[in-house]
């Protein structure tokens, strides 16, 4: 049975290279020059402590963001400056949300979602995956979902690997 | 090209289980994680956020060497019998289980019998190391007497040896070779940290085989052997008994405190000239004290004493080198410490030796040509007498390590690690297995002051023994960053990695391979 069970270890491990991490994305990859829809999901707390806020810092790139509200949390946000100006629908963006933060109470045996959208500017490089830091923050700390993986690295070896998508030019984008 | 690549993708991530965040987690664990116990419970238990699967569980004791123990899974928790070894000390249990989602997790609990482990200090002189000091005290005089009467009729007496001699020799070298099983046993529980009535079992010799005194059980057998072998024969030849001397002295030089004195070979050397010279010289004063009024007498006191005087040079001149590796160049230690102590008294001792040998070759030796017997017989005997007193401290001194030992601990390893937005100096002391500290200063990539929020380490063997020892460091009030004292049980390469958290979604890991002395 423990040899059966090592087996099965070992294959799991080969086979689970990509979604080992713990907060993930449902999405698997966004468009470049779209607007995203996000759903982090959370599948457990902290070292078996209740999740009382999830915050996600918007990367630079994305702009617009909007979270979507969660029934029973709080929401607030944090807005602050783009690195540069962004065009949207013939504005000129110079700031934005940088910081989204819900507030609320999620048992470690309970799963969760948090939504938020934005648009996928073309300064985002193509082909490569987009990383974006959770933190779950816990009544006894928190789990930070931030390690962003060094060129060549496997986001496996990481810790704590922040979630991730792919970005994908217009034309391989799905549902067009 | 694209489209392919986010193809391949996408069809990866549907492969990959989809249950796979959610890893179990250690939430609790009793005795809990850092505690000091009297005795440990009979198992250890681990509480884990989700069922687990043990896959490997490995306790490591305080002298580093390991043990596997299968574990029991009830539900989120699992069983762990505690370690055999009862020599107090910090003790750490590697734990890998495998999660419900399949995945393995693994970390590092580390509990302490009576106390922590301190570094190089001496462990109460328990039942087994008394036993093994007594061991040792009779192995040693049994392998003069066997070495002194090979090697007194090969080399002083070079005729037939008399055939009560001989078995006398043969009898010493069995009584030898037994007390050398007892001194394996005995060192074995004072490894395992048992009692005698607890030790009957292959467990104790299993544990004194895989130490460095092995070398010396087995080159004091060999010697042992080849001088039964040489006796055998009424006129023992020269070469056997010369390659019993060999082992005997080397014997001496294959374990123990002053071997391990910096430099080690030197230090090694010097062990192996004195235990050489010491077989000559207390091996044969027994045979020529029964010499003394055979009518060659005179002859055989020349032929032992010519090579004596150079050997006796030489036991002085690795005596007093390894006094001084040993006390670590500060002599002052001598008088302070249990060792220093034990080795002033053998000092004595030896000096009325070479008083004695000196009035023995210069007066007495003359006097026993002009036919006067018995003053050297008396300072024979005396001689001989003092000689047993240096061997006993010289057994008795297991009991207490020298102030090297306990003072000379290992310097500290510095390491610079740095990635372009971050810089860490990090100082390890000491620099050895055992208990350690880390501590940490930090500078932003172009050396501005940096506080980070929060620095975690995780350490682990280069050789993949133990799972990932992971620290936590703290400021001081001085900025410095400091873990708490850890046990890291071997020397060696130990992987570093070092995660600093510079603000809430921002860290950054630093890697190093930091090797530690043993």
């Amino acid at each position: 049975m423990k040899l059966l069970m090592t087996a099965a270890a070992a294959l799991t491990l080969s086979l689970a290279t990509q979604a080992a991490a713990h907060a993930t994305f449902a999405e698997t990859q966004v468009v470049q020059g779209e607007t995203a829809r996000l759903t982090i999901r959370i599948g457990h707390g902290c070292e078996g402590e209740a999740t009382q806020r999830v915050r996600v810092q918007v990367p630079e790139g994305l702009i617009a963001a909007q979270p979507m509200v969660h029934a029973g949390w709080e929401l607030e946000t944090v807005t602050g400056a783009y690195a540069q100006p962004y065009e949207y629908y013939g504005r000129t963006l110079t700031e934005g949300v940088r910081e989204i933060v819900w507030s609320g109470e999620l048992p470690n045996a309970h799963y969760d979602e948090f939504v938020f959208r934005a648009r996928v500017t073309d300064t985002v490089p193509l082909d490569q995956m987009l990383y974006i830091p959770v933190v779950q923050e816990c009544a006894n700390g928190a789990e930070r979902w931030i390690e962003i993986p060094a060129e060549g690295q496997d986001a496996h070896d990481l810790e704590g690997p922040a979630p991730g998508v792919m970005v994908v030019a217009p034309s391989a984008g799905h549902g067009h | 090209m694209p489209r392919l690549h986010a193809l391949c993708l996408s069809l990866l991530l549907i492969l990959s289980p989809l249950a796979a965040f959610g890893h179990a987690q250690l939430v609790a664990a009793t005795p809990d994680d850092g505690s000091i116990v009297e005795a440990f419970p009979p198992s250890v238990t681990l509480t884990f956020s989700e069922a687990v699967a043990p896959l490997v569980l490995r306790w490591v004791a305080p002298d580093g060497s390991a043990e596997e123990v299968q574990g029991e899974a009830r539900d989120t928790g699992l069983a762990v019998p505690a370690p055999q070894g009862r020599a107090r000390g910090s003790y750490l249990l590697s734990w890998r289980v495998m999660s419900g989602d399949g995945h393995p997790v693994g970390g590092v609990l580390t509990l302490h019998l009576g106390a922590p482990s301190m570094h190089s200090a001496a462990p109460p002189a328990a039942t087994g190391a008394r036993l093994a000091a007594a061991a040792r005290f009779g192995l040693t005089l049994a392998m003069l007497g066997a070495l002194g009467l090979a090697l007194h009729a090969a080399f002083i007496a070079r005729t037939a040896a008399p055939l009560g001699r001989r078995r006398l020799g043969l009898g010493a070298a069995l009584a030898g070779l037994g007390l050398a099983g007892v001194f394996l046993w005995s060192h074995g529980l004072d490894l395992l940290g048992l009692a005698p009535g607890e030790g009957l079992s292959a467990a104790p010799f299993r544990a004194a085989l895989m130490a460095p005194l092995a070398r010396t059980i087995a080159l004091s057998g060999l010697a042992l052997l080849l001088a039964a072998l040489a006796l055998r024969q009424p006129r023992p030849p020269r070469g056997l008994a010369l390659l019993a001397w060999l082992c005997a002295g080397l014997s001496f030089a294959g374990s123990g405190h002053a071997v391990t004195a910096p430099p080690a070979a030197l230090s090694t050397f010097a062990v192996a000239v004195h235990g050489v010279a010491l077989v000559w010289w207390m091996g044969l004063l027994p045979p020529l004290l029964a010499d003394l009024r055979h009518p060659e007498a005179m002859l055989r006191l020349q032929r032992f004493s010519t090579p004596a005087l150079g050997l006796v040079a030489l036991l002085v001149l690795s005596g007093a080198w390894l006094t001084w590796a040993q006390s670590g160049g500060v002599l002052s230690r001598l008088t302070e410490t249990g060792w220093g102590q034990l080795l002033l008294v053998k000092l004595a001792l030896v000096a009325g030796l070479l008083a004695l040998a000196g009035l023995n070759r210069l007066r007495l030796t003359p006097a026993l040509a002009r036919g006067r017997v018995a003053p050297l017989a008396v300072s024979i005997r005396a001689e001989i007498l003092l000689g047993l007193g240096v061997l006993l401290i010289a057994a008795l001194f297991r009991l207490t390590p020298p102030p090297r030992a306990m003072i000379d601990t290992a310097p500290p390893i510095l390491a610079h690690l740095h990635s372009d937005r971050v810089m860490a100096d990090l100082r390890l002391s000491p620099g050895a297995a055992g208990p350690v500290v880390l501590e940490l200063a930090f500078q932003t990539g172009d050396f501005s002051p940096l506080e980070p929020r929060e620095v975690t380490l995780a350490l682990a063997p280069a050789d993949g023994r133990l799972e990932p020892l992971r620290l936590r460091a703290r400021a001081g009030e001085d900025g410095i960053w400091r873990t708490e004292p850890a046990v890291l049980p071997f020397g060696g390469d130990w992987a570093l990695s070092l995660r600093v958290l510079v603000s809430d979604f921002d860290s950054v890991t630093l890697r190093e391979t930091l090797t530690l002395r043993e």
